[in-house]
């Protein structure tokens, strides 16, 4: 008797599954006669390579950036730090050359003074006078050499500015080809000319220097 | 004697030229490069005075040319440069500069140099 209830139950079951999958069957939309894909499909099935391809391109792109961060930072530092010299330089030697030609129109001056004192006197003391004020008028002619040495300082300190801008070019040129493709390469052009000038022009020491090319050519 | 002044400087020209002045020379020719050096170079010039660097052509290359020439290889040429490094020197000396004056200098050193030029064997 048990087995045969058991029989029933499961027959029962059986049909109210059959049941229940017609009504779902007779729920489902009917499907239509031609399956048209969405025209924006080519594009999504290649989305994961368009993405693939940005995400190499930008770490291209930051990688570049971040060589040319480091290569910047070590250049233009160093530059500039030279540059701040040259242009200290510049300045205490334009401020020494000045004092020693105030000092020498202050001596010539009064070699002057002397001589209107001396007038109708001793012509010999006169003549001495009038050829040590030409010695002091020369020293101060000599003097102005220096405005060739800070000259040469300051166009060193110009090439320095000019080298830091095409560095700094080639860094936006990774940005914006189409703006910066050209400044860096007009750069380099006005950078290959020969120098005109000493980067290490100095008004220094002359007697030291001067006592080195003596020794060589001595030889 | 006519001298020859290079330099692309005009303050340095006129401070060399009045330098000359100071210790008798008077018959002075001015150039300011190597290159027009050269083409003022003619058989009255019996001294050249260069500076090193200029553009176009600089002192170490006039040197060279001028010994390079049958017509001018004797003439004594004295450079007077900022340059006063070692090397620098002897790049001068091997390209046939008989002395060297490193600026800024005094007329008294000018004065030395040229009248030892003046007095030494001929060059070339």
């Amino acid at each position: 008797m048990a087995v045969d209830r058991a029989l029933d139950v499961l027959y029962e079951g059986e049909a109210a599954l059959r049941q229940v999958d017609r009504e779902l069957h007779a729920l489902r939309p009917a499907a239509p006669a031609v399956a048209e894909p969405p025209s924006y499909q080519p594009a999504l099935i290649a989305l994961p390579n368009v993405l693939q391809r940005a995400s190499a391109e930008i770490h291209q792109l930051l990688s570049s950036l971040r060589d040319s961060r480091t290569a910047l930072e070590q250049s233009t530092v160093e530059r500039l730090q030279l540059t701040q010299a040259k242009l200290s330089e510049v300045s205490s030697t334009t401020e020494m050359a000045t004092a020693g030609i105030l000092d020498g129109l202050d001596r010539a001056q009064q070699l002057v003074d002397r001589l209107d004192s001396e007038e109708g006197k001793d012509a010999a003391t006169a003549a001495d006078i009038r050829n040590t004020l030409r010695d002091e008028l020369f020293t101060i002619t000599g003097a102005l050499q220096f405005q060739d040495i800070t000259s040469q300082q300051l166009k060193h300190s110009s090439t320095l500015l000019l080298e830091m801008e095409g560095k700094l070019a080639d860094v936006l040129q990774i940005i914006d080809p189409s703006m910066y493709g050209t400044r860096s390469a007009d750069i380099a052009a006005a950078l290959a000319g020969p120098q005109a000038f000493d980067s290490r022009a100095t008004i220094a020491n002359p007697e030291g220097r001067q006592a080195v090319a003596d020794e060589i050519f001595k030889r | 004697m006519r001298y020859l002044v290079v330099d692309d400087s005009a303050t340095m020209r006129r401070i060399v030229v009045n330098s000359l002045q100071r210790i008798g020379v008077t018959d002075i020719v001015e150039a300011s490069d190597g290159v027009e050096a050269l083409a003022k170079l003619d058989g009255s010039i019996g001294f050249i005075i260069t500076d090193w660097n200029m553009p176009n052509m600089g002192g170490v290359e006039l040197a060279k040319a001028v010994r390079g020439r049958d017509d001018a290889k004797g003439i004594p040429i004295l450079m007077v440069t900022a340059r006063s490094v070692r090397d620098d020197i002897l790049t001068a000396l091997e390209a046939g500069v008989n002395n060297y004056i490193v600026k800024p200098f005094t007329p008294q050193v000018l004065k030395e140099k040229i009248d030892a030029l003046i007095a030494a064997p001929a060059v070339g």
